[in-house]
Parts: C-alpha cells; structure tokens; sequence
C-alpha cells in the first residue's frame, strides 16, 4: 500500500470515528438489519386457490374492469420468493398490471423439503404448471391463458409451451435462461465447473448457504460493499430505508432448490446446453423450442448480471412464432421486475403488447 | 505432493496420503516395524477376543478396529486434500487483493476523499469480478467444494459405522429410499389426477 493511500484512508477513519453521529449511524443500520424480519411485502390483495406441498396458486383481486380477455398466469422462479413482484406499491408488478385492467394467477413456489429431492422439472413442468394452467381454465371458463415467467420460471414456462401450446395464448419471458453458451455471468462459470452429483450426493436439495456464495459473487463491491455506504449516507431518507430493507429482505429469503431439479438444471442447461439444442427431456419428452408458435414477446435487461442478455435473446431465433418481439431496457435483472424504472418504461409496454396479443 | 491436472483440466491432488508422509527423518525403518508389529498383534488380540460370543455387548463397542483405522487414515487424507485446495483458493483471494491494492495506489494521485472511496469500489469490482469469471477460479472453488463434502462424507461414515446411538438411527440410504417412495406415491398420484381430467375433457 503505498504512503498516499494509507493515509487517506487513516485519515477517513480518524475523521469518521470523531463524530459520534457516525456510531450512531452505524448502530441504526445494525437494528435495522436485525429487524428485518418484519419489512412487510406482498401488500396486493389475493386469494389462494391452491395449496399443496411445494407452490402455492394466487389470485389477485381485480382493481378495475378487466380489458384483456385472457387470464394471465406468472411463474416465478425457484431462487428466492415471489414477492418481488410485489415489493410495495409503487415498484409492485403485480398492481401495475391490475390496474391495467389484467386479471392475474400466481405461480408461488415454496421451500422443497428433505423429503421433495426427487422432485424433478419435469414435475415443475408437467404436474404443477400443467396443473395450475387446467385449474385456471376452469375457474375463468376459458380455453387458454396468457403465461409469463421470469427468470428459470420464464425457462419452465417455454418447457410448457413447446408441449401443451394449444392452452397459451401468448407467451412472455423475462430475462430467460436459454443458450447457456452466450451466458458469461459469474453464475454460468461456476456452475460449468460444478459437480452437482458429487454436492448432491451429501445434500439432499442444494442448499441455500451455496446459493448465498454464488450471489456473493456477483457485483461484490459496487453492490455488495456500496449498497450499504449509500444506505448509511441515506438513512434520514425514510422513504429510501424502507425500499432497501425491503429489497434486502428478499435478497436474502433464498430457499433451497430441489436436488433432481437443480441436478438437471446445472447439467442439461448450464453444462450441456441441452436446451437450446433442442435436446433436453422432460419426462418422456424432448423440449423441442422450434415448436413454439405463439406469440412471444421476449424481455431483457442490458445490465443483466444474473442471465448475460445474449443467453436470453438467443431465443427469438430459435422459436417458429412469427410474432415474436424483443424488448430490451437498461436497466438490471431485478430492476427489470421491482424499479420505479419498470413502472414507468417496461410495464405500460407490456400492458399494452398483452391488450393487443 | 504434487498437483497435476487430470483430463478435464481440474486440479488433482496425487500422491498424498499418510504413508507418503515424511516426518523429517525422526523415526527409522526399524522404528516403524516395531510400531507396525505392536499394533499388528494388537489388533490380532482383539479380533480374537471378538470372536468369543461369551463377551457379549463388549464385541459391538471394539467392532473391526482395522476397518476403524483404515477410515481414519482415509479421514487424515482427505483433510490434506482439503487443505491443498484451500490453500490454492485462499492465495488467488489474496493474489486478487494485493493486485487491486496496486492498481488502487497507481490511481489515486491528489484526489478527494470521495474519489479515492470511488477508485477503490470500482477497482476492486474490476480485479475481483475478472478473477471470479475466470475458469481457473470457478475449478479452484468447485475443487474446495468438493473436498469439504469428501470430508463431512467421511464423518457421516466414520459415524454411522462406529456409534451404537448412530445405528438406531436412520442411514442416509434408507432416508433416501422412503424420501424416492414418498415421491413416487405423490407423483403417481398426480398423475392419475391428470390422466382423469384428459379423459374428462375428451
């Protein structure tokens, strides 16, 4: 370390242990950090229509007339919770939809057991989607529903359209995961070098605690480090304090992912690219994406650090919809779905590419 | 010790084990046979006392004692293993660390306290971010993965084979079996479920 920069930085703290407002500062963070437990989320009204073991099915209630004809199902994805699509009122995916007129069904997946490891995708797929899309119908009296999914759960619902395309009406992903190839995130790396059957063998879902490693990993400084320099010099901002803690909150709430499921998610996707060869099976098929046919309408971050954008773009070239459009916005993975951003650039476009699809 | 790569490129740990151990020439070839022989009719003796049925609950408390050491001394090899791995993750951490703190010491010249905070965020995302993406990291880290589960697997034997509180327990084996039943009855289940409502709407 060289004399200047030791300096400055013995310098900074001299001069911020000086003030005792700073200690006090940080012993705020600290309570609040403890607390966190208690940040209330999810503040949409909703019913559950379905409850088993592993998802749970909400129904959002409508806030206005309905203007689009079509039942919209979102399918999550199986890392951390759902509620990020209804973060708080004014970042909420959910409510911004609502209030476009759409009526919305949740795809809500809980926390596998020890005893769910064998749960597979071709369980996500074809039991609980498939499941999910038929109880839908019924209720709403419609032969198909419009599907979006985010993220793996984007991913699980292309797996569904290339097999049951004739209950979709159209089909929206967001930041999917598709040519694994084009993935140059930390996330793609670390996961090519995996040996899942090994970590499997001991685990029975793989753990939480490994998938913290693998956030950790991503954007360590100017995220990791930083987010909590700009909350310190921010913490009079109530307003400011509540949406971190929220987002803080949910960065953290990660429950494990279900062992056959992650087994063939880290070998098939990530290792083998099976996927977007078109090579993958679930259950007794083989996901063929050139048998999509429905309108697509594709979304993507540019400073997407979770799923690279080119990994997700790949998939417009790879479906045989005619209708198909790209979307991209430069914003993040999360931003993408929870940011005053996405109220005001991504979602009336989505509104309005749903009303006319 | 030698680390040499295998065919996939992941760095292998060959040739390590206790009797590759040299204890800097403190014992000598006659030492160790000694050694060897004492425990050899050691053990000898009490397999024999094994085998008298008279001895009752004794047997199952001194059960195999070679098949005891042979774990261990399987358990002392994978903690070297362990250790090698760890050694090669921690110094491409501290590799990172000292290359970012001299990039950050070329950069910062006359500058504010809050441009120098700046430098210092954004150089060590750029350092650390290159080492993470880097495949050499991701094998490092996976090879230090893998080797903490040889270790907490080796526990898990070491135990289920030795305690008699263990044995009344469940192994992870037959937990895997009911948790694979389990599955299956819910999946048939489902299944059925589904096959009826495709009957249903034909």
């Amino acid at each position: 370390m060289n004399e200047l920069l030791y300096n400055s930085l013995a310098n900074e703290y001299l001069t911020f242990v000086k003030d005792s407002k700073n200690i006090d500062k940080i012993k705020e963070i600290r309570k609040l950090l403890s607390t966190i437990e208690n940040i209330k989320t999810g503040l949409t009204e909703y019913e559950v229509v379905k409850e088993t073991g592993l998802f749970r099915l909400l129904h959002y209630k409508p806030i206005r007339e309905q203007t689009y004809k079509y039942p919209l199902l979102i399918v999550y994805a199986l890392i951390n919770k759902s509620y990020i699509f209804d973060l708080q009122q004014d970042k909420s995916w959910i409510s911004k939809l609502l209030e476009q007129g759409i009526n919305i069904y949740l795809l809500d997946w809980k926390s596998p057991s020890k005893s769910d490891k064998y749960t597979s995708i071709d369980d996500y797929v074809n039991l609980f989607i498939y499941d999910c899309i038929e109880l839908i119908k019924d209720i709403e009296n419609t032969d198909q529903v419009s599907l979006q999914g985010y993220c793996m759960g984007a991913t699980m619902s292309l797996m569904y359209t290339s097999l049951y395309q004739k209950n979709i009406k159209n089909l929206i992903t967001i930041a999917p995961v598709v040519d694994s190839e084009k993935d140059t995130t930390v996330i793609k790396n670390m996961a090519q070098h995996m040996d899942i059957d090994k970590v499997l063998s001991y685990y029975d879902n793989f753990p939480y605690e490994l998938l913290y490693t693998l956030y950790a990993s991503l954007k360590p400084f100017k995220q990791g480090v930083n987010k909590y320099l700009t909350l310190f010099n921010n913490l009079e901002d109530k307003s400011f304090v509540q949406n971190f803690l929220r987002i803080e909150k949910w960065l953290y709430d990660t429950p494990p992912i279900a062992g056959e499921t992650f087994r063939q998610w880290i070998k098939d996707i990530y290792q083998k690219n099976l996927f977007a060869k078109n090579n993958m099976i679930v259950g007794e098929n083989k996901i063929n994406l050139s048998k999509i046919k429905v309108p697509l309408l594709n979304i993507v971050a540019d400073a997407d650090h979770l799923v690279s954008p080119k990994c997700s773009i790949a998939l417009n070239d790879l479906v045989s919809s005619t209708d198909k459009s790209l979307m991209n916005f430069p914003t993040g993975h999360v931003g993408l779905i929870a940011s005053g951003y996405s109220q005001k650039n991504v979602l009336p476009r989505v509104g309005k590419w749903m009303l006319t699809h | 010790m030698q680390l040499k790569n295998n065919d996939n490129g992941k760095e292998q740990n060959n040739n390590i084990g206790f009797n590759n151990v040299n204890y800097g020439g403190m014992t000598d070839i006659n030492d160790d046979n000694r050694f060897k022989s004492v425990f050899e009719n050691f053990f000898k003796q009490i397999s024999e006392l094994n085998s008298l049925t008279t001895f009752g609950p004794f047997t199952s408390l001194i059960n195999d004692p070679n098949t005891n050491i042979k774990t261990l001394t399987e358990h002392g090899n994978l903690l070297i293993k362990y250790q090698s791995f760890l050694n090669l993750y921690l110094s491409r951490m501290v590799n990172a660390y000292f290359l970012a703190l001299n990039k950050v010491s070329s950069l910062i010249d006359e500058k504010k306290p809050e441009d120098i905070r700046k430098i210092i965020i954004n150089t060590f995302e750029d350092v650390y971010s290159a080492m993470l993406e880097s495949s050499e990291f991701s094998i490092s880290y996976n090879n230090l993965l893998n080797s903490i589960i040889d270790i907490n697997k080796s526990y898990q034997k070491f135990f289920d084979s030795n305690q008699i509180a263990f044995r009344q327990q469940i192994s992870k084996e037959e937990k895997d079996l009911l948790f694979y039943n389990l599955y299956e009855i819910k999946k048939l289940s489902m299944e059925i479920k589904k096959k009826l409502n495709e009957k249903k709407d034909e």
